[in-house]
């Protein structure tokens, strides 16, 4: 009779032995005990587990670890390799990703072989920083590709409106400079916030200082006129074309005398109003201005007039417009001598001396002339 | 807002064979530090002249320059142009 049916209480412990079973039960116990023999080689804490390339066996990666937020290789590099002909990309993306503005990418682009910093805005793409296969850096989108110079910048407006490229600060941050490009081509210079540029370089080639001076800070050094054409004619000679000096200012004249063989100031019974005695010097060339009233003078010797603002390299000349200082044609020229003084000397028919009107008040004389600074 | 007014000599010039000492004295108006205008006033002293009221450094230089053989010089000359 056959046991259709038997209980596992029934039967007593090794009542059965391995070789009375049916070869399928032996062959699935034999591979399910291989199984369970895995061994992980210098396994510890937030090490990834790779293969080893042995059977049973795995590594724990002591260079490459995360724990929970981080994930650091130690020793070696992170490698993102594009599949041929494709670009090699890893992306940053913040918050989330919710809300579309906050992806970056960065890039080796297959096509190019640029290096390029992306974000993703309005559906798309765009390189932010793009550091070309040839060297070439551009930041922001330049226009026209390649042959920009070592760094090209787009100009972005800043909250002013103005096309600001490249800003520099000074290390406290309380001053800066703002460089950019207008629609106009111009190059502008901005001083710090401000949105009128103090500099344009315009796009037709001059130079415009919106607001503040030119300085030359060198004595010496000026406007060079070299490139224009020089006077021309037999017996003329151009010396120079440097344009160095621009003065304006105001003078004090003084009535002179000559005593014990040399020149001193007059006695003046009455100073009077100097009202106009002004210089402008254009280049070497002083030219001057005499305006003198309600003076009396007690001892002049010679009709002589000093104080003028720069020492002459000589010869010059002064036209009285409208005197009664001198004693001998009132309006007539004054001559300013050979270097080394600063006078004016009045002569009349003949080269004779002329003189001033001592002892009589109410003098007065408008004059202009002009003569070379030493 | 303080505005001032000061005076500098800020430009003392020798010039010429005769050392002549040639001053640039600027007034300068300023509001609370910030410079609103400078003007100038010019005049020029020779080796002769009495620079005993002159500010300081005026005369530091006329007397740096003016040695006795300029003096000397200068005199020459100023009698070479008597009137006479």
């Amino acid at each position: 009779m056959a046991i259709t049916q038997l209980k596992t209480g029934a039967i007593a412990d090794d009542a059965v032995t391995t070789d009375k079973l049916a070869n399928a039960i032996n062959t699935e116990r034999t591979a399910n005990t291989a199984k369970v023999s895995t061994t992980i080689n210098n396994n510890a804490d937030n090490r990834v587990i790779t293969g080893s390339g042995t059977a049973n066996t795995l590594e724990g990666e002591a260079n490459l670890t995360y724990n929970g937020t981080r994930l650091n290789v130690g020793t070696g590099d992170l490698a993102v390799t594009g599949a041929e002909g494709g670009d090699a990309q890893l992306r940053l993306t913040a918050d989330e990703g919710d809300d579309g503005a906050d992806y970056w990418r960065l890039e080796s682009k297959a096509s190019d072989n640029n290096f390029n910093l992306a974000t993703y805005a309005s559906g798309a793409w765009v390189d932010k920083i793009s550091v070309r296969s040839d060297g070439e850096v551009h930041i922001g989108t330049i226009e026209g590709g390649d042959d920009r110079g070592a760094a090209a910048i787009k100009a972005v407006n800043d909250t002013g409106g103005s096309p600001i490229s490249v800003y520099f600060q000074e290390a406290s941050g309380a001053e800066g400079y703002g460089v950019g490009v207008d629609s106009d081509g111009d190059l502008n210079f901005h001083n710090s916030g401000s949105t009128t540029p103090t500099l344009e370089v315009k796009d037709d080639n001059n130079v415009a200082i919106t607001s503040g001076n030119l300085i030359i800070g060198t004595s010496g050094k000026g406007i060079d006129f070299s490139a224009t054409s020089d006077a021309s004619g037999t017996g003329i000679s151009m010396d120079n074309e440097l344009f160095k000096d621009y003065e304006e200012g105001s003078w004090t004249p003084v009535i002179k005398k000559y005593s014990s063989g040399s020149w001193v100031n007059a006695t003046m019974t009455t100073a009077g109003t100097i009202s106009d005695c002004y210089y402008v010097k254009i280049g070497d060339i002083v030219h001057f201005h005499i305006g003198w009233s309600g003076f009396e003078v007690s001892d002049a010797s010679y009709c002589v007039i000093g104080g003028l603002p720069f020492a002459s390299a000589g010869r010059g000349q002064c036209v009285v417009t409208y005197t009664t200082a001198f004693n001998n044609h009132q309006n007539q020229g004054g001559h300013i001598s050979s270097g080394g003084d600063q006078q004016i000397q009045f002569y009349h028919t003949g080269n004779a001396w002329n003189a001033f009107n001592n002892n009589t008040s109410g003098l007065y004389i408008y004059a202009d002339g002009w003569y070379r600074a030493a | 807002m303080a505005l001032t007014e000061t005076i500098e000599y800020d430009k003392i010039e020798v010039v010429g064979q005769y050392k002549a000492v040639q001053v640039r004295k600027a007034h300068i108006v300023k509001k609370d530090d910030k410079e609103l205008t400078r003007s100038f006033e010019r005049y020029v002293l020779n080796p002769d002249a009495d620079v005993s009221k002159e500010p300081t450094e005026v005369k530091a230089v006329c007397d740096a320059v003016w040695t006795d053989e300029v003096k000397k010089s200068w005199k020459t000359f100023q009698e070479s142009k008597s009137p006479a």
